[in-house]
Order: C-alpha cells, then sequence, then structure tokens
C-alpha cells in the first residue's frame, strides 16, 4: 500500500483539520507532497491512551505495541521514526477508524491534541514504536516473553516515559535490564511513588524519575547504558538510596 | 552520548590534547558510508598512540564502543581491531545530522601505577587510582556526517504552531534558527519587517550562547581562531562563517550584546526606527 506523505510545512496548514473533518481530504493540495512510501500492510491499532479506566488503557496500549511491532518496525527508522510518516497514514488511510475511536477529534484541538500531535517522548505513537523496537530487538525467547515485557513497561510507564526523554537511554538492553531489576528488586510501587520529604524537588518528583536522573547525571563518568544487568542494578541501588530508606 | 568536553572526570581519561597523559592522540576516522538494500555500512579506522590504553583493548581489559547518533543513538560494541560496522536501517536513520564517535570503557577496575603516560601532576597519587569498571577511560574525535544538508545559506527560518506553549519560541535546530509564533499577528509582517529584529535579536542570542556552550571552555569563552570549522554542526558552521566574515575572533558569554552588534547592522537602531515609523504613519 502507498502512503502519501504530507508536505513540509503541514502542522501550519490552515486546511487541513477542515478538510479531515468534513471528510475532503484530497491528494492534489498542498498539504501533500509528491512522495509516499510503500508498506505491505497498515494495521489499525490504538493511537492515544490518554483516557480511560486503566485497565482500558492498558488492553489499548498492548494491543497497539503488539501490532507495531508485527508490522511497522521493520521498516526503514527514516520512516517509523519520522512522526511526518505516522501523520500522514493517519491523515490519509485511518479517518474511519480514527473518527470512530476518538470522536473527540471533531474538535480542532484535539485533533491536534490526539492525531497531529508532535511526535515525541508524549506521543503515544512515539512510545509505542520504541517500545515495540525494543521488544523486538531484545529478542526474547517466546510470544508470551514478549507479552510480559510489554505488561510491564505499561506497569511501569512513568519510568519509561522519563527513559525515553533521555537520550543516552533510549536502547533495548538499557530498558529491559531496567524492567528486569524492577520485577526483580520490587521496585514497581516504590519507583511510582512520589517523594514527599524532599521541598527542593518540586511537588511532582517520583522516584524512578530520580533513578533516572541520577544515573543520566553520571553519565559518563559511570557508563550506566553499556552496563550488564548486575552491575546496572548496584547503580540503581546506589541512585534510589539517595532519596529512599526503607523504614 | 557523544561526550564532547574533556573536563570534570575523577580519573584521567584519553582524549586529543587531554591534561591528563603526556600526549594525548585519539583519532577517528570514517572513510567510507555506503549502503545496501537493509544495510548502512560504516567503514572506519581509528589511532590511539597511547600504548597502556591500546594494551587494556588488546587484552581485553577495555572495550571498545561505537556510537553513532542521528535520530537516536546506536551504540555497539565492537573489537578493537575491527574496521567496519553493518547496521541495519530499521533501527538507524541517517537524514539528520549524524556523529559518530568511538569510547574506551573499562572492563573491570584500571590501574594507573605502572604507566608513565600520565602528566607528572599524577606521579605521587597514580598508584591510588582505581578506576571502576564501566567506567569512561577515553573518547575520541566526533566525525559528522551531513545527511541531506539542504539549507546552506539561510540562517532564520519562521513558523506559526498553535500549540506553542508562549507567545514566540525562539527552537535551534541543527540547520537553522527557527523563530515560531503562536499566532501569526506576532510576526507583525504588514508592518516594516524590522519590527521583527527582536526576535531576530533572540534568536541570535540563543544560539550564539549555545555556541559557547557546545565548543567553550570552562571559562565561557570561545577562541574562533582555535576552532576547527570541520567539526561543527551546521547551523554553527553558519555562526562561525557569520562572526569570521565580520572579523569577530572570540565570543564570550558576557560579550553576547557587543558581538550581535557586531555582526548585524544596528539591529536595535532599525527596530527603534520602524517603531517611530509605525507611530507616525498616519490612517
Amino acid at each position: 500500500m502507498n502512503i502519501r506523505l504530507l508536505a513540509d510545512g503541514y502542522m501550519k496548514s490552515n486546511h487541513l483539520f477542515e478538510d479531515f473533518k468534513n471528510n475532503n481530504i484530497n491528494l492534489e493540495e498542498p498539504y501533500f507532497s509528491d512522495e509516499y512510501v510503500s508498506l505491505a500492510k497498515v494495521p489499525d491499532f490504538p493511537i492515544y491512551m490518554g483516557k480511560g479506566k486503566e485497565r482500558y488503557k492498558k488492553e489499548e496500549f498492548i494491543k497497539a505495541v503488539k501490532v507495531i511491532r508485527t508490522h511497522y518496525i521493520e521498516t526503514p527508522r527514516d520512516i517509523h521514526l519520522n512522526g511526518k510518516f505516522w501523520h500522514s497514514l493517519l491523515i490519509t488511510s485511518k479517518r474511519d477508524y480514527l473518527i470512530e475511536k476518538y470522536p473527540q477529534i471533531e474538535s480542532e484541538k484535539e485533533f491536534y491534541n490526539i492525531i497531529l500531535k508532535k511526535f515525541d517522548w508524549e506521543n503515544y505513537i512515539y512510545k509505542c514504536v520504541l517500545a515495540a523496537e525494543y521488544i523486538a530487538d531484545a529478542e526474547l525467547s517466546s510470544t508470551n516473553e514478549e507479552e510480559k515485557y510489554i505488561n510491564l513497561i505499561y506497569d511501569n510507564l512513568d519510568v519509561f516515559n522519563y527513559i525515553i526523554k533521555y537520550e543516552i537511554f533510549r536502547n533495548a538492553k538499557f530498558l529491559i535490564n531496567l524492567l528486569d531489576i524492577i520485577e526483580e528488586e520490587n521496585y514497581s510501587s516504590i519507583f511510582k511513588k512520589r517523594i514527599r520529604d524532599r521541598s527542593d524537588l518540586g511537588s511532582d518528583e517520583r522516584y524512578g524519575r530520580r533513578v533516572i536522573f541520577e544515573l543520566n547525571k553520571n553519565y559518563p563518568v559511570i557508563l550506566s547504558p553499556f552496563m550488564e544487568k548486575d552491575d546496572l542494578k548496584e547503580q540503581v541501588k546506589l541512585a534510589l538510596s539517595l532519596y529512599y530508606n526503607e523504614e | 552520548m557523544i561526550y564532547k568536553k574533556g573536563a570534570s572526570f575523577p580519573h584521567p581519561v584519553y582524549y586529543e590534547n587531554t591534561s591528563s597523559y603526556q600526549e594525548g592522540f585519539f583519532e577517528f576516522d570514517v572513510l567510507n558510508l555506503s549502503e545496501d538494500k537493509n544495510y548502512y555500512i560504516f567503514t572506519f579506522e581509528y589511532e590511539i598512540q597511547s600504548k597502556f590504553i591500546m594494551d587494556l583493548l588488546r587484552n581485553e581489559q577495555a572495550y571498545l564502543n561505537i556510537i553513532i547518533q542521528s535520530n537516536d543513538n546506536f551504540f555497539s560494541r565492537i573489537n578493537y581491531n575491527e574496521t567496519m560496522i553493518k547496521i541495519p536501517k530499521n533501527r538507524l536513520s541517517l537524514n539528520k545530522k549524524t556523529e559518530v564517535q568511538l569510547q574506551i570503557q573499562s572492563k573491570q577496575e584500571v590501574y594507573f601505577s605502572e604507566t608513565q603516560e600520565l602528566t607528572t601532576f599524577y606521579n605521587e597519587f597514580k598508584k591510588d587510582i582505581v578506576v571502576p569498571k564501566n567506567s569512561l577511560l577515553g573518547f575520541s574525535n566526533t566525525v559528522r556526517y551531513d545527511g541531506k544538508g539542504n539549507k546552506p545559506l539561510l540562517l532564520f527560518e519562521y513558523e506559526t504552531d498553535p500549540e506553542l506553549k508562549s507567545e514566540f519560541k525562539v527552537d535551534l535546530r541543527p540547520e537553522t534558527i527557527v523563530l515560531v509564533f503562536k499566532d501569526e499577528k506576532y510576526r507583525m509582517k504588514e508592518f516594516n519587517k524590522n519590527l521583527s529584529n527582536m526576535y531576530v535579536y533572540a534568536g541570535l542570542s540563543q544560539s550564539l550562547i549555545q555556541f559557547i556552550n557546545n565548543y567553550g571552555k570552562d571559562e565561557e569563552y570561545v577562541d574562533l581562531e582555535s576552532l576547527s570549522s570541520s567539526n561543527l554542526d551546521v547551523l554553527d558552521q553558519k555562526l562561525f562563517e557569520l562572526l569570521e566574515s565580520k572579523n569577530v575572533d572570540h565570543i564570550s558569554l558576557e560579550e553576547i550584546d557587543e558581538i550581535i552588534y557586531k555582526i548585524t547592522d544596528n539591529i536595535v537602531g532599525k527596530y527603534v526606527e520602524a517603531v517611530r515609523e509605525v507611530n507616525n504613519y498616519e490612517y
């Protein structure tokens, strides 16, 4: 299937939203370029998990990661890590699916918040694409193993969001190591907890985020992205101990 | 992940002109970048003049890592006598400015007591230095692959973004300074273009600060004569050329405004003229 790509400057277009809303998306319009991308299959998947019950959001996340892992991440990164590609896909090929699933995109604000959202760590497709890549790169032994790690990512989404913010940690090995450490040491609920006794850190810091912060601060004196799991575990414990004391 | 500075390590680190070793020479060059259907293929060579460091690599007491930074970071351990690496295209994108570097990582604890290569500063206490495993022991220069650099002369670009969290924002991109407005009206395009000078001033100011942060030593100062323009980002290269063309030979944080004055043409004066003109205009 050929996906026509939006032209540079599409985010500024005054007509894109209106045309999408009125089902008038036209490939001849100036918001499209002449370029296109070919993919074998482009199945639907959830693109937004910002609202709803936890259980529902988790199911959507797992569904998205699985579909992306199977059908989208073997393409060149020029494609699957390119916001313009995803926006083009959604605009040209997913209108019916999106309008049904996210009726709020009738509003321009929600359209830009959900469909044409900037492609960075706050974008759900971005999060799921990275998660899918890392799961695939980890070369786990079975789809059950893969599902286990997708669950672990979702159960530790706050820390995952923080990891993907820092470029030095955006790799499969570091993520899988960290998830293993969180599981082995039962850190999941501690990492999510708000830090209450450190007014110098502001009102919404979490233990997990601060662990990642400390690891990032020590780079490159201590090369945590390149470490084996046991060495990394020591560093994680050290970082956590700066903030958390078991009472 | 690419590391460029040299200071603030608790142990000696080996890199070009390091002050910890008597001689620092760690030269890395990418000889060729080619591709087949599924892979990018980098061919490279490097030279390290430190026998101490090379022995660590040969004896497998240290690892050699290659780091490729583009849209994201790709890194891989390589054998010390490696000359080629193949990276799948589904994990590496080269469209943006790409940088490549070699780093040396300790595999186990490293001791300096036997080496004579450190500077005399370390004579007394080098026997006490223990570098833990997984520490950075050295890093090479950064090699840049330009990707599709197609905006050679343009320094400023303008964009509108209704989602902006402020009325105006300076966005320093790899090739240009982008002045972003929440609404077209803030650009004041219908008036004298010199009214935009205040935005240009902000853009220049921030990009020069970034320039100093990228290349300045701890004194927050850059001596342009000692800078090699081939190692610069595309935007920094444009700034460098602009500064050179106006005979600016050094920049510092303290002198940002003087520098902007030197490299522009009465940017403030023209702004003020434009405001007076608008004020005098009879509707």
